[in-house]
This record gives structure tokens, C-alpha cells and sequence, in this order.
């Protein structure tokens, strides 16, 4: 008997086929099954291809519930490099998938904890909007934690 | 610039390992998007793009973003959910990081996350001196304040302790921490030479800082005051309930035992105290230890050792929350026969009440397995000279039970030192890590403004 498939599509319109009861983990999809069967083709216009096949890989896991979560974190962290793994908490974010999230967000916590306010710019690509008088007013306030 | 760095084109026949499922490529894979990180690698790419970028907008961040995605890039729920997994003191760095991060900072879906997921910790109070009446123990100045971060196991050369300096308005009071919960604390002001005596609330991560007004009733000779500071799970408000037991002379004769117990309420955010009129007990709350005074805060109830009118046993006293009522509580069983008890105090084990007593040669901690329930006490813990040898033995001082923390260890405050319980090897470690007259209070941090307490008024220190 063959396993009922779904098919999902990326941002760059790359298909995946994912068979249904591993991708019902994401509830995001579960709810799309639960209200129109989802016979057609899944768009997810957020993700794109590279990060929607880990997110398969992911899915497609068969690990025994015990070292499951073991095994998300090792996943999330042979994917080490930050832009990477936020991709896949965005992609995690849309298709509801908590594990995932969580996994991604702490690792990426994790790695920018140390980090200084320029490596935190650099490493997440943010423009350093603040002047230097509201940085002072910042540090001055907080002084204890400076 | 790096463009496209770490990002192959869209179209690939790079399958990852593990990938079970079928890939097929769409005949209409070409999109923008697409287009965009492709020509950017040739020469005329950057041309390209621009005219394309500019055509929607023009701005050098999002130019970037669209490249490799960054946290601009990110919905502020990935932001707020990564900035609440991070330590304390990196979040307010991460405040300087840009006005965005800070404003997320300042949200209240991400207090309440960091809130979820805020490791417990430790203040360390300590009084530098205390000065004991036949009725009551002052600490005589302020005191410092310590906050003691433990991560899930405690790693006592690890720990991290660092100095939180107290609101300049308590610099000259004697300060008693009364209970704590997310991470707000209440503490007890007196200055005893102006006649003053209020209940402060402070957050020492936001700098935020509150006094309450004076109560109707005010501590007027031979009386004491017990405190409870909690939140109800019903209304979300946030209440210090405040007893004062007195000697009230009849007759011309001062009775051996408090005559009358009167019991006020605050909530915060109201501005002032309310009567609840006399409570409608015979016990009292024991006058010589200080941690008696501040209510265990569990289920809606405060939770007080009191001892009845003869002083013959003790009992336990609840206050309801909600309901705003008194009531007695099933306290545990004599813990060790016709041995005098040196020191007790009330504290929440995993989620349940536990009562933690000092005797001559044994500590015991009782847990209350299922709450209210007089027979699911149970003696969990034992300590005699035989598990720890380096203990003050015969134990005098009352000891603070902190946190059972995940790996099962009990972390407890005695003296100067910082204990830590293992139960499996019957084991006790010992840090010694304070100065002497140090107390304990299990603490969450917490980014909790006090915007939320209406007109109160509010201190930054």
C-alpha cells in the first residue's frame, strides 16, 4: 500500500514530495490537510529550496522518541552558520513546527551570547542605527551589567 | 561587498543527505528572486539588479537583506523569541544593537516569553549586622544585594554572582526581602529614627523601583508585622498582604501572647492599603527569625509557620489570594521526636511545599506531594553529622531552602555558605561564598515594567 504524499513548494517553485503523516508534523500543513484534503500543491512562498530540503530532512526523520531530542539538536547543529539557521526558523516559524524553532533559535542564542554588539551587527547584518548619545543614555542607565 | 555569499543558485542538484522524497524542478522555476542571485554573479548583474531593486525600493539594507537574509529580514517573532533564550545581561547589550531590538525589548510579548524561560536564580541578602530585641532582629543598615545566576546544575565554581546596588531612597533603612515573584522583589524598609515603615517593590534588571504608602496600622511598641507578596494566577493582579500581631494592654496588663492580629491587602497598581479587620485565629507568628515573617507563595496561598496560642507545636497558616481569607493548613508530622527544633522555614520543592527543619543533629526537609493534603507529607530529606561531617554541627541556625534544581539537587543557603543536596549519593557540597548573616531568596529575573501599575510612582535607580 503506498503512503499518501503531499507535495510542497518553495519560494524558487522547486517541488518536494513529503509523505503525508511525516509532514502533518508541521502544523501549519496539518491544518491545510484537515480543511481541504490538500490534493494540490502546497505553496510556501517564504522558503526557499535550499531550506525547505532541510526542513524535508527534518521531517523525514526516524528517530525513537527518547533520543529525538538529541537528534534536533545535533541537526541544528551540523548546520551551524547563522544565516543558515535562521532561515530555518523562519521556515520552521511558517510551518508551525516547534521543535524545529526552538532548536534553531537556541543555537543561534547560543551563538551570538558571546558575541560583542559589533560581532552581533555583523554576524545577523544590522545597521547600527543608534547614535552615540542614545548609546550612552543606554549604558549609563544599565551601568550594572556593563 | 560579498553578494550571494553562501547562497548556491535556487536551481541545484545539490540533495542533501537523508533526503527521502522525490525533488522535481518546476517548469516555471525562473522568478525574480531567482533571477536576482543568478546574474549577480556575472558582470552585468549588479546593473541589473539595481534597476530591478529600484524599481520596488531603493534601500541599501533591504538591497542586502534580499540577498542574504539577516534579522531585518526576520519577523519580530523570531527576534523576540531568539533575544529571550539569551542571558540577562547580553539582552541589555542587545538593546544597543539598534532601535529596533530595542523597542522588542520593551514589548511585552517578549517579557513574558523571557519570563517563560528565565532561569532561576538566587538573591543573596546579606545584613551586615543585626541588632535583636527580646521581640525582634534589625538588620542595621541596608545591607548588599546579590543576584546569583545558577544554570541547570549548579557548578559552584561557576557561579556567577554580581552586585545589584540598591535604590539610593533604601540606602539608609533597614532592608528585609519579604518574597519575590517574576522577578520583582519586595522588600521591607524601616528607619526606625524617622518613624518610617513601607513595603518597597523593585525589579533590579528594569531599575524600577516603587514604595508603597504607609499602612493604616502602624508598628507602635511590641508588635510585629508578617508579609506575603504574590500573584494571583485568577486576576493577574499583583498583592502584598501585610499582619500585624500586638499586644494590646488590658487592664493595665500586657498579655503574654498577641491579643489582636489585624491584616490589610494592597494591590498593586491601586495606591492604597486595605483593612481586612482582625483575623480570626488564635495562633501568631513565631518573633524570633526573620524568614518567618515573609509568607512561602504557592498556589494562591501565602504559607506561614505560626505557632499556636500555647506555643506548644507549629502549625502552618494560609492566606488565600483570591478570597482574601485566613485558614490553617495541614503541617507536616513532628519531624524528629522531642527534639527541640532549632530553625524551620517553608519553601516550594518542585512545584510542591516543603518545610525545612533545623535540629541539634539533623536537618529534615518534609515535601507535600499533593497540595492540601495532610498524609502525602513526606520526610524526602535527612541530614545528619554521618552525610556531613563539615556542617556547623549541632545546627543552631535555620537554614534557607532555595530550588531543587533539574538534575535533582537541592540548593540551599545556611550561614555563609551555599549547599547543594544531592539525594542519589547522599551527598552534601559545600561553598563557602557570602559573608555571615546572608539569606537566600530563589529569584527569576524578569524584563517586567511597572508601566502596568497605573498611577503608582515610580523610582529609576
Amino acid at each position: 500500500m503506498s503512503k499518501k504524499t503531499l507535495t510542497l513548494m518553495s519560494k524558487d517553485k522547486q517541488l518536494f514530495n513529503i509523505e503525508e503523516h511525516l509532514a502533518v508534523q508541521s502544523v501549519t500543513i496539518r491544518n491545510m490537510v484537515k480543511e481541504d484534503g490538500a490534493s494540490s500543491v502546497i505553496p510556501l512562498p517564504r522558503v526557499d529550496s535550499e531550506t525547505l530540503a532541510l526542513v524535508i530532512e527534518y521531517l523525514n526523520r526516524q528517530q525513537a522518541p527518547e533520543e529525538d531530542e538529541d537528534y534536533v539538536k545535533k541537526f541544528v547543529d551540523e548546520r551551524g552558520e547563522i544565516p543558515t539557521l535562521l532561515e530555518l526558523a523562519q521556515a520552521a516559524l511558517d510551518l508551525d513546527i516547534k521543535k524545529l524553532m526552538d532548536a534553531a533559535c537556541m543555537k543561534v542564542a547560543d551563538l551570538i551570547k558571546d558575541f560583542t554588539l559589533e560581532e552581533v551587527r555583523e554576524a545577523l547584518r544590522i545597521e547600527n542605527d543608534r547614535t552615540p548619545e542614545e548609546e550612552k543614555a543606554i549604558r549609563d542607565e544599565f551601568q550594572w551589567a556593563f | 561587498m560579498k553578494l550571494n555569499h553562501r547562497r548556491p543558485p535556487a536551481i541545484s542538484d545539490h540533495t542533501p543527505i537523508g533526503l527521502k522524497s522525490a525533488r522535481q524542478t518546476s517548469p516555471e522555476a525562473k522568478t525574480p528572486a531567482d533571477f536576482s542571485s543568478r546574474t549577480l554573479t556575472t558582470t552585468t548583474g549588479p546593473v541589473l539588479v539595481f534597476f530591478y531593486l529600484k524599481k520596488i525600493k531603493p534601500n541599501f539594507v533591504w538591497f542586502r537583506t534580499l540577498i542574504d537574509p539577516s534579522m531585518e529580514d526576520l519577523p519580530a517573532e523570531l527576534t523576540i523569541d531568539i533575544l529571550s533564550r539569551l542571558p540577562v545581561k547580553t539582552i541589555i547589550h542587545c538593546k544597543l544593537v539598534c532601535k529596533k531590538w530595542r523597542n522588542l525589548v520593551l514589548d511585552s510579548l517578549f517579557v513574558n516569553l523571557h519570563l517563560s524561560r528565565s532561569p532561576i536564580g538566587l538573591i543573596i541578602k546579606h545584613y551586615p549586622f543585626m541588632y535583636r530585641t527580646n521581640y525582634w532582629i534589625f538588620p542595621s543598615y541596608p545591607g548588599t544585594m546579590k543576584w546569583v545566576q545558577i544554570e541547570d546544575k549548579v557548578d559552584c565554581d561557576r557561579l556567577l554572582s554580581l552586585n545589584l546596588n540598591l535604590p539610593a531612597i533604601l540606602q539608609n533603612a533597614s532592608i528585609i526581602h519579604m518574597g519575590s515573584v517574576n522577578g520583582l522583589i519586595c522588600l521591607w524598609r524601616t528607619i526606625p529614627a524617622l518613624n518610617l515603615d513601607n513595603i518597597c517593590i523593585c525589579n533590579p534588571v528594569t531599575r524600577e523601583c516603587m514604595i508603597l504608602p504607609g499602612q493604616r496600622f502602624q508598628r507602635d511598641g511590641f508588635a510585629e508585622a508578617a508579609y506575603g507578596f504574590g500573584l494571583s494566577s485568577v486576576t493577574g493582579e499583583y498583592k502584598v498582604v501585610r499582619t500585624l500581631q500586638a499586644k494590646v494592654v488590658q487592664n493595665g496588663h500586657k498579655p503574654a501572647w498577641p491579643s489582636v492580629i489585624e491584616a490589610e491587602v494592597y494591590t498593586l497598581g491601586t495606591c492604597e492599603w486595605r483593612n481586612l479587620g482582625p483575623v480570626p485565629v488564635t495562633y501568631y507568628w513565631l518573633n524570633n527569625a526573620l524568614h518567618q515573617f515573609c509568607g512561602t507563595f504557592l498556589n494562591n496561598h501565602f504559607h506561614w509557620i505560626v505557632c499556636d496560642s500555647k506555643d506548644t507545636r507549629d502549625e502552618i497558616a494560609t492566606f488565600d489570594l483570591d478570597k482574601e481569607t485566613f485558614q490553617m493548613f495541614p503541617s507536616p508530622p513532628e519531624s524528629v521526636q522531642g527534639k527541640r527544633c532549632h530553625g524551620q522555614s517553608l519553601a516550594i520543592l518542585k512545584g510542591c511545599l516543603c518545610k525545612l527543619g533545623t535540629y541539634h543533629f539533623e536537618l529534615t526537609i518534609w515535601v507535600m506531594k499533593e497540595y492540601g493534603i495532610k498524609n502525602s507529607w513526606h520526610k524526602e530529606v535527612v541530614i545528619t553529622p554521618e552525610i556531613c561531617v563539615d556542617l556547623k554541627w549541632p545546627l543552631f541556625e535555620p537554614m534557607d531552602l532555595i530550588v531543587g534544581l533539574k538534575d535533582g539537587s537541592i540548593l540551599m543557603v545556611f550561614e555563609n555558605k551555599f549547599c547543594v543536596f544531592d539525594p542519589r549519593s547522599q551527598t552534601i557540597e559545600e561553598t563557602k561564598m557570602f559573608k555571615p548573616q546572608s539569606r537566600g531568596l530563589a529569584y527569576r529575573p524578569s524584563f517586567l515594567k511597572f508601566q502596568n501599575f497605573g498611577s503608582e510612582m515610580v523610582y529609576m535607580f
